[in-house]
């Protein structure tokens, strides 16, 4: 009973704690030695070793030893702050001892359980230089989990003696030491998992990114492999990211202006093909530094491996900020913390990927707070702060890309002027031999002989020359037409938002006809409109089909491409495929194709635009008594034109403006749903076509629709 | 039979053929009337002449080959009386951008397209029980269960203005001035009395 006799409870820790801090919060093996090398660094280590021994197959000789030649420990560090979850000295000092004052890596005193990732066993040997022992604590993470297993095993009234996470026993001894020895060493075994060679590529890759590729530290932190199962990796240094010859670099810096105490950051901008680095008020994420490398083709092949080359990281004062240990074998699920290869606007050609982009964003935790990792330690949290971090970077790149643009534009231009005046002065060197000859009265048959001979060459060279100028024109429209054919790709998502609205709207007027119908057919009332609703179903159905079609004209390959005659696709259709409908509702039908030639476009979709204009007419004209309609197609600067009439009734005045909409008709009690306009104009965009409605052909009434598409000459 | 609602359903959807749908017959029993308008300038002038009825809008939201949007619309309908529920029925994906549009313009709610009449008749219902449990509403209800000799007798004065039950009516419904104020003043009275009843308690 609860009463006023107060009382004082605790909180206790479950066995199982173990796993929650070790196994359940770091993800991944790497993440985990990733961990506890950053340990070493906020020891003040200079050299780590990570020796592997008999990882493949898993036995109990495997095992894995991280050492360093860092601070190392005290016994009461041992049993005070090792010992005690949670306790991290780095959360109140922020910097190492000096004379290396690094700034602590690692904050939240769990790093020491990543150990459980990698084994369960882990032998801690610590000293500190001066002593003449070392300390040694043995902690068996299978005592706990055998513990866990027996609590589990028994229902929870039968559990007299239960073990709690701090009840457990740790051994710990003392070995004799030279007192100069200091450092950590961490010796863990019963591991978990066999290691594979490329689970020790893996590590080493990512481990080569811990500490900044061209950090400058008057005290160095080097990491050392040894791994005899695997030579390649035995006795090898980490080394930092190669950055020689990168095709382009920027190091952008911040400074503190004391009149005003504001920070001011430098930034890129783009001016007409050059960049220029300027400076502005420092934004709300704090001052930062940036350094960004870009490689073209030329100086990726100074990589031996192109995906070394993988975008942007964020360093904070000096070391990783957040553990892209966490690695994907395919690359395509890598993180990609800035979004840089997400951006799809527009130029999906001149957009950079990290795939062309090495640098790092230097914060620090001084200037800039509010740029924190999130608990899981994949990501950094989501505010505003961050958000406006990652649009700097993401402007910073997309200077470059203008930069590239540009340049690319102005060379081929010169390239271009290069090649024409070659040609020129190939014209010109040869007008004047022919003078030569031509006053050469007095030259000797040889020299006749021998501007014969260079007359000719020229004429080789200057073939060459116009050749080779007509390809590179010839290139660029080449070039231009597969960025016309992304274009139509690009656009496509654009479409993608109305066809869902489309679908989205049938689907609704479907489901709703059908409930009608279900609802009130056993209850025999509103017949007439059941019949009603049963129609538009099969009426919607019918759209559903033309949408789906619509959709997937897009789906198809280029192979479906193909050269087809305008005459011949033309004439198919009143010819052939509408001839029965023209007949059925004595409708007289005719076509003109005055200039007949080769189209390279899908001929289904080209037939299509014709085939709903066709329904379209045919509907206008159900209540005319002299039915027509007339289709001529003709070529008009570069460019196919059709006229396609009808003497039906017309649009009205009022409507002109809207038919091309979609969901617009005048038609829907014949099963209208106005798509029909709206899929012709959007596939002519797609190739950069138009349809308009024109003054009509026929008086007194009827409509005129001209479409007009693009040729290659 | 379910229960008829006193309410006017005005559906504004430049989708022509939405006029068709199967809703519209489907809740044509349990409401007084729906009125479609292809045009939302056409439902709007409606809902200015009809604002003595109760009124429930059901309001597209992406509008073809126009600026103005839905969010457009709905803040009009706003400024004509606030006591009126939009229904947003779109097609379109709503984004974050356009929730926030339609919280700020204060819309009952959203459903999308491919919704059944069902799911439809159900909102409509919460939003005509709000129009009924509104403050306005009570008043509405008290004034119109007095006799029509009643109504038309002055009843109070405000400024210089002599008001009959009958006039305090229609300026609730529009909201103006001063049914705004009558309204603030009734909710604080209420408030008021409610709070001493249960301090006498």
């Amino acid at each position: 009973m609860a009463n006023n006799n107060s009382s004082i409870l605790h909180f206790k820790f479950d066995v199982s704690t173990f796993r929650l801090l070790g196994r359940e919060l770091i993800t991944d093996r790497i993440t985990a030695l990733f961990e506890l090398v950053k340990n070493c660094y906020d020891a003040n280590a200079e050299n780590v070793e990570i020796i592997f021994e008999n990882l493949n197959p898993i036995s109990e000789k495997s095992r894995i030893i991280i050492k360093d030649d860092g601070l190392g420990m005290t016994f009461e560090d041992i049993r005070d702050k090792w010992m005690v979850i949670g306790t991290s000295n780095k959360r109140r000092k922020r910097i190492t001892p000096p004379p290396y004052n690094r700034i602590v890596a690692g904050k939240k005193g769990v790093g020491r359980f990543a150990v459980d990732k990698l084994g369960g066993k882990l032998v801690m040997k610590t000293k500190k230089k001066g002593s003449s022992v070392w300390h040694c604590l043995e902690t068996d993470w299978t005592k706990y989990s055998e513990e866990e297993d027996r609590q589990l095993s028994l229902a929870f009234e039968e559990l007299e003696d239960k073990k709690l996470f701090t009840d457990i026993d740790n051994k710990y001894w003392a070995e004799s030491a030279n007192k100069d020895e200091h450092g950590t060493l961490l010796e863990i075994t019963s591991l978990s998992d066999s290691w594979t060679e490329n689970d020790i590529i893996r590590a080493y890759k990512e481990l080569s990114k811990i500490v900044k590729p061209a950090f400058s530290v008057t005290y160095p932190f080097n990491i050392r492999f040894v791994v005899p199962e695997y030579s390649a990796y035995n006795n090898r240094m980490v080394e930092s990211i190669v950055l020689a010859k990168a095709t382009l670099s920027y190091n952008l810096k911040y400074r503190f202006d004391d009149s005003n105490k504001t920070y001011y950051q430098e930034y890129l901008v783009e001016e007409k093909g050059t960049i220029k680095i300027k400076e502005k008020p420092a934004e709300i994420f704090g001052p930062i530094g940036f350094t960004l490398y870009y490689y073209d083709q030329e100086g990726k092949k100074n990589f031996t491996k192109e995906d070394r080359i993988d975008g942007i990281k964020v360093y904070r004062d000096g070391i990783i900020a957040t553990p892209f240990a966490e690695y994907k074998a395919k690359r395509d699920e890598q993180k990609d913390l800035f979004g840089i290869d997400k951006r799809r606007w527009s130029g999906f050609f001149e957009k950079l990927s990290t795939r062309d982009i090495i640098g790092w964003v230097d914060i620090t935790d001084e200037l800039n707070p509010e740029i924190k990792d999130s608990t899981n330690r994949q990501d950094f949290v989501d505010n505003r702060e961050w958000a406006a971090l990652k649009d700097f970077v993401i402007n910073q790149i997309h200077q470059i890309e203008l930069y590239l643009k540009h340049k690319k534009e102005i060379t081929k231009k010169k390239n271009s002027e290069i090649l024409k005046k070659a040609d020129n002065e190939i014209s010109d060197i040869s007008k004047k031999i022919d003078q030569i000859k031509k006053n050469s009265f007095f030259a000797s048959p040889e020299v006749e002989t021998e501007l014969d001979d260079i007359t000719k060459r020229l004429g080789v060279i200057k073939n060459t020359v116009s050749e080779t100028s007509k390809d590179f024109v010839q290139l660029e429209k080449d070039k231009k037409q597969q960025e016309n054919i992304m274009f139509s790709l690009v656009s496509l998502q654009a479409y993608a938002g109305q066809i869902s609205h489309i679908l989205r709207t049938s689907i609704g007027t479907i489901k709703r006809s059908a409930e009608f119908i279900e609802k009130w057919i056993p209850l025999k009332q509103k017949y007439d409109k059941s019949e009603k609703h049963a129609k538009q179903v099969f009426d919607e159905m019918n759209n559903l089909s033309k949408a789906m079609n619509f959709m997937l004209s897009y789906a198809e390959d280029d192979s479906t491409f193909e050269y087809f005659g305008i005459k011949d696709a033309i004439a198919e259709l009143f010819d052939d495929i509408y001839v029965s409908l023209f007949e059925d509702n004595g409708i007289k039908a005719e076509y003109f194709v005055e200039d007949d030639f080769e189209l390279s476009y899908n001929k289904k979709a080209f037939q299509d635009m014709f085939g709903n204009l066709i329904d379209n007419s045919v509907k206008a004209l159900r209540n005319i008594k002299d039915k027509r309609i007339k289709c001529t197609a003709y070529r008009n600067n570069g460019s196919l034109v059709v006229l396609f009439s009808d003497n039906g009734i017309g649009v009205p005045e009022e409507n002109r403006d809207r038919i091309f909409d979609v969901f617009y008709t005048t038609t829907a009690d014949l099963g209208g749903a106005g798509l029909g306009l709206y899929i012709i104009k959007s596939r002519l965009e797609s190739i950069k076509g138009t349809i308009t409605l024109e003054e009509n052909e026929f008086k007194p009434t009827g409509a005129t629709f001209k479409i007009i598409i693009p040729l290659k000459d | 039979m379910e229960e008829k609602m006193n309410v006017s359903i005005v559906y504004i959807d430049d989708a022509v053929k939405m006029k068709n749908d199967a809703f519209i017959d489907d809740i044509e029993d349990v409401v007084n009337e729906v009125k479609y308008f292809e045009k939302p300038s056409e439902g709007l002038t409606y809902i200015k002449q009809n604002i003595d009825k109760n009124i429930i809008v059901i309001l597209d939201w992406k509008f073809n080959n126009s600026s103005v949007q839905g969010e457009n619309f709905l803040n009009d309908i706003n400024e004509i009386s606030t006591l009126v529920p939009v229904i947003v029925f779109t097609g379109a994906d709503i984004r974050a951008a356009d929730a926030n549009k339609m919280f700020d313009g204060n819309a009952f709610s959203c459903i999308p397209k491919d919704a059944s009449t069902y799911e439809l008749v159900t909102t409509i219902r919460k939003a005509y029980d709000r129009i009924q449990n509104d403050i306005r509403s009570v008043m509405e209800k008290w004034i119109l269960k007095q006799d029509e000799e009643k109504r038309n007798k002055p009843y109070m004065r405000s400024g210089d203005r002599i008001y009959t039950l009958n006039d305090i009516l229609a300026s609730i419904r529009k909201q103006d001035e001063f049914g705004k104020e009558t309204t603030r003043g009734i909710m604080s009275l209420a408030t008021e009395l409610f709070t001493n009843n249960m301090r006498g308690k």
